[in-house]
């Protein structure tokens, strides 16, 4: 029975609910997709974006050339492409700019209270993030930690009682380490506090963005 | 020979989905870190891609003409 057949007999309520390889793979990548995005807005789980597309985008592939003996499966070609260029200008982002494309969107607020508590990685897509590291208790030797927000603000709160490096970059914007401004395009600002090398407690961070602003104070 | 026997092999679908696998690997791959795809050799590989599924996606031989 042929779809263009206009004097093709009724087909059987079995075979108009028997849905198509395009609606099954379809119907699983929106729930999945759909599944990760409520994970991440819970917090319930930080969503590896780029590596679930990348999974979806093999699983589209499979369904693709498993239905290659069947009926034309335009749709499913359609979302495959679609992907494909999500993730390669995520990619490109990510190459051209200097953050990591990582983390959600909106705003953040980190305050780790103990050392326990401080993550090596700050990261945010689209938004605010604030990290406050003034309550940690850093250890003796270096502590590293890595700030990144792709379009937006990062502020980052560093302790009194903590010699402290500091390396910045952004595509675009502007940049403030304890109240030095550089701004423009391209920006690379440094700052390390004097006898630091010595220093007991070091904290070395490392500060990205692509557009907008990051300070550390 | 029953009608499912006599399906024409769509190379197209077959060509595109293994070019879309290809690709599904290659950005999972990047996104563990295993290694890191400047821009330019991103897009490169991207069009080839696409070359290949233009050059061998045609459809195949009908068996019944």
């Amino acid at each position: 029975m042929s779809d263009d057949d206009p004097f093709a007999a009724p087909r059987t309520g079995q075979e108009r609910s028997r849905p198509s390889p395009t609606q099954i793979t379809l119907g699983a990548v929106l729930i999945l997709i759909g599944g990760a995005w409520l994970l991440a807005v819970l917090d319930v789980a930080e969503v590896p974006w780029r590596g679930l597309l990348a999974a979806v985008l093999i699983v589209v592939g499979l369904a693709v050339a498993a239905t290659s003996t069947g009926e034309r499966q335009g749709g499913l070609v359609a979302i495959g492409v679609i992907i494909t260029v999500l993730l390669a200008l995520a990619s490109t982002a990510e190459g051209v700019l200097d953050a990591p494309f990582a983390g959600g969107i909106g705003g953040r607020d980190y305050r780790p209270h103990t050392v326990t508590d401080l993550q090596s990685e700050y990261r945010l897509l689209i938004g605010d993030l604030d990290v406050d590291l003034r309550s940690v208790a850093f250890p003796e030797g270096e502590t590293g930690v890595e700030v990144s927000v792709m379009i937006g603000q990062a502020v980052v709160h560093v302790p009194d009682d903590v010699t402290v490096t500091v390396n910045a970059s952004l595509t675009g914007g502007e940049v403030v380490l304890f109240g030095e401004l550089q701004n423009g395009f391209a920006v690379e600002a440094t700052h390390t506090d004097t006898g630091y090398a010595a220093a007991t407690r070091r904290l070395r961070l490392d500060v990205t963005g692509g557009f907008g602003r990051l300070e550390v104070e | 020979m029953t009608n499912r026997e006599r399906r024409t092999l769509d190379r197209g679908a077959l060509v595109t989905g293994l070019v879309l696998i290809a690709y599904g690997v290659m950005f999972l791959l990047e996104a563990v870190g295993v290694y890191d795809l400047e821009p330019g050799q991103l897009w490169a590989i991207l069009l080839i891609g696409l070359g290949v599924a233009v050059l061998f996606g045609g459809r195949g031989p009908d068996p019944e003409a």
